[in-house]
């Protein structure tokens, strides 16, 4: 088929109503995620062609307002006032009408051609509340089409308004709200002086306070008049409510007991809700490195199947070392996370897509933002007690503000690679309770590394204070079979290309500086000459032996690395006790748990916020905090 | 300024006070900072109308504007004012 024609489309919305789903369904598997500039919020494009037409889709984050509060709002505002689209598609939720068009007034004063596709007609329907398309396309002055992206419903109708506004067909003649005066005023000015913005829309925006906005006007000698927000948002409501009278045509304003009420009813209940959440959070983990964790050991597996066979080829005791070692190990060990993301992704987006999430991150609020954390940043932290890639990973649903500070402390968390040699070392230092204590301590300090480690990320500035509690709780829905795996295939995907290079890459250097000069004792090997070059970095720490500060160096590449480095350096972790003092493990074990990450939490961090720039900031945070701790470990336990 | 039901400012009732099931009208939001416009994006804007379905010592405050439910910390929740 020959293309003719190229339409660049925007979709543009609240969350949850549908829009991811609307842009898997249109553009299926020619989809392709980039951040947007300067910014760690996603952008997703993609592309598919009706009849001779060429549609380029750029699917918007989700926002409620224009106004600038967010990155996510900033990005959509930048893009709809800068970019050459051709229309926007504003995907409302059918049974959330009214809120959902705050939003679309808002738009059409940024961008008058818009087409309002009215989703989840069904669940409306439900609830009692029918809506005249018709008469609400008429009072808009713009195309209406409704349906169910789900189902299929309304997208050929969509379709076929896409192609009229490309044969000229479609006529945009948008109605707007009458603000009053001062808007009015301040309108006619800036139409005759310009602006990036449309003049109406920069107008209200200065007086609803918008901050961008205002710094833009006065830097031209506008003066503005006082903002008014509430004022503002209150002649918006009211004016629609106004057009939506008649436009809903069954109101049943008797309050219907639905499906979420009554599911809500227990996973919201103060006492039935914490359990509720107890359950689902084990249920998501035990899942998570359960089956994850299998089919990562089946991957293990034949990792190391390929490794002997193929060593069997090679004779020369050198490349076989660096074939097996370090290109199979390498790959083998981007590909054994690979299973584990997959399945935690999994669960998350089925549990985000039913509505589930939203009410988790309502009920651990409270505790979070006591500890200054972000509500949802709950789950990353539990998954981080696992293994801290998906914990980076999980990230990713978060907000842009959020999980900045997200990807710097997770890594925080002792995760079962860690526990590992915790274990190992702790045995041959102590008996019984001792030990126990010994772990459960790391773990503790683990935690109080990431609550003070967000005190001072935001005390440097690199993350804002976290904001409270606002957030809409969705309508419980059987989730999207294609959403959910589109979401789930997409940041497996952005795992193994981005940070699939840096940890095969950093597995070869590694690998290199523990087995080069070739055939020399351990402690000729590059990886001494590192060690013993950074060790008096550490002798204020106490720790004065080259060996345990080089076991650092390889557990970079996976942290239970330093097993295998104590075993070759010392000639076993029982012997480690011969040449380190109780005191100076204790000081080691504390470093050990906070420094930085290895390098596929490293690669995660790339993948989530495609800045070098981050994760060369991750690294130095977390030396730093780690250096910090065991220094006060060691003024502790060492006396000074 | 408050009584104890939380009954102040010429008659009006604070979120935070407002026991569940209470309906109301939202009469002004204090602040005008990123919270506040962050509540007017949610629907939480003077003259609607708002339904508080939990207010308990644990947990959220949830509320009902239009058809939305919207889950609000009570910091927050204590800077919007409504009348009956």
């Amino acid at each position: 088929m020959k293309t003719l024609h190229r339409l660049r489309v925007a979709l543009a919305g609240n969350p949850n109503v549908g829009k991811s789903a609307l842009f898997n369904v249109l553009t299926g598997i020619y989809q392709h995620t980039a951040n947007w500039p300067g910014k760690t919020v996603e952008r997703k494009e993609g592309f598919f062609d009706i009849d001779d037409i060429h549609v380029e889709v750029v699917d918007l984050p989700g926002i409620y307002s224009l106004t600038v509060t967010s990155p996510e709002e900033e990005v959509t505002r930048e893009f709809l006032a800068n970019e050459d689209i051709d229309v926007v598609i504003n995907v409302v939720d059918a049974s959330n009408l009214f809120r959902n068009l705050m939003l679309t007034i808002q738009l059409l004063e940024l961008f008058p051609r818009v087409i309002l596709f009215v989703n989840m007609l069904d669940v409306a329907e439900a609830k009692g509340v029918k809506i005249d398309l018709e008469k609400l396309s008429k009072k808009l002055g713009i195309p209406v089409v409704g349906g169910v992206v789900v189902t299929g419903q309304g997208i050929d109708e969509l379709k076929k308004v896409l192609k009229d506004v490309v044969r000229g067909k479609v006529h945009f003649h948008p109605v707007y709200p009458v603000y009053g005066q001062e808007v009015e005023i301040l309108e006619e000015y800036l139409a005759k002086y310009g602006c990036k913005y449309p003049p109406k829309f920069a107008a209200v925006k200065a007086l609803e306070g918008d901050e961008e906005i205002i710094k833009l006007l006065k830097e031209k000698g506008i003066t503005i008049p006082e903002p008014q927000p509430q004022a503002i948002s209150q002649i918006r409501a009211e004016w629609l409510k106004n057009l939506l009278k008649d436009v809903f045509i069954v109101e049943s304003y008797e309050p219907k007991q639905t499906i979420t009420d009554k599911i809500d009813m227990i996973v919201t209940h103060p006492i039935w809700g914490y359990v509720v959440f107890m359950f689902a959070m084990f249920l998501m983990f035990y899942i998570t490195f359960t089956f994850g964790g299998y089919l990562s050991g089946l991957i293990e597996m034949f990792f190391s199947w390929l490794g002997d066979t193929v060593s069997t080829f090679i004779s020369s005791e050198l490349w076989k070392s660096f074939i097996v070692d370090a290109v199979i190990g390498g790959v083998g060990s981007v590909l054994t996370f690979t299973p584990i993301i997959f399945t935690f992704f999994l669960m998350y987006s089925i549990l985000e897509d039913s509505g589930y999430i939203a009410r988790a991150a309502a009920m651990m609020d409270r505790l979070m933002h006591l500890l200054g954390l972000p509500a949802k940043l709950f789950f990353p932290l539990i998954l981080g007690m696992g293994c801290t890639v998906p914990a980076v990973m999980g990230t990713t649903a978060l907000e842009e503000e959020e999980r900045k500070l997200g990807v710097y402390l997770v890594g925080f968390m002792p995760c079962s690679a860690r526990l590992a040699v915790y274990s190992a070392i702790v045995s041959a230092f102590f008996t019984g309770y001792t030990g126990a204590l010994v772990i459960v301590s790391m773990y503790l300090i683990g935690f109080f590394a990431v609550v003070v480690g967000a005190k001072v990320l935001k005390m440097f500035g690199l993350a804002r204070d976290t904001m409270p509690l606002v957030i809409e709780l969705p309508s419980y829905h059987i989730p999207h079979v294609k959403t959910v795996l589109y979401a789930t295939w997409i940041r497996t995907k952005e795992f193994i290309y981005k940070a699939g290079t840096l940890i095969f890459v950093a597995t070869i250097i590694i690998w290199m500086l523990v087995n080069m000069p070739f055939g020399v004792k351990p402690e000729n090997s590059y990886l001494a000459i590192l060690g013993k070059a950074i060790a008096p970095l550490f002798y204020p720490l106490g720790l004065a032996d080259w060996r345990i500060v080089s076991t650092l160096i390889p557990s970079f590449a996976a942290k239970e690395a330093a097993i295998a480095t104590i075993g070759v350096l010392y000639g076993g972790v029982q012997m480690l006790k011969n040449a380190v003092t109780v005191p100076q493990i204790l000081v080691f074990l504390v470093f050990f748990t906070l420094y930085t990450p290895c390098m596929a939490t490293l690669g995660a961090i790339y993948s989530v916020t495609k800045r070098w720039k981050v994760v060369f900031l991750s690294v130095l945070f977390s030396f730093s905090v780690a250096y910090v701790f065991a220094f006060i470990a060691r003024l502790v336990i060492m006396g000074v | 300024m408050l009584t104890p039901m939380g009954v102040g400012k010429e008659g009006l009732m604070n979120l935070e006070m407002a026991p569940e099931g209470f309906e109301g009208t939202v009469a002004y939001i204090d602040g005008g900072d990123r919270v506040a416009q962050r509540m007017m994006a949610l629907g939480i804007v003077p003259g609607t109308r708002i339904r508080v379905i939990r207010n308990s010592a644990f947990g959220p405050l949830i509320v009902d504007i239009e058809g939305t439910r919207i889950a609000l910390g009570r910091g927050v929740s204590s800077k919007v004012w409504l009348k009956k």
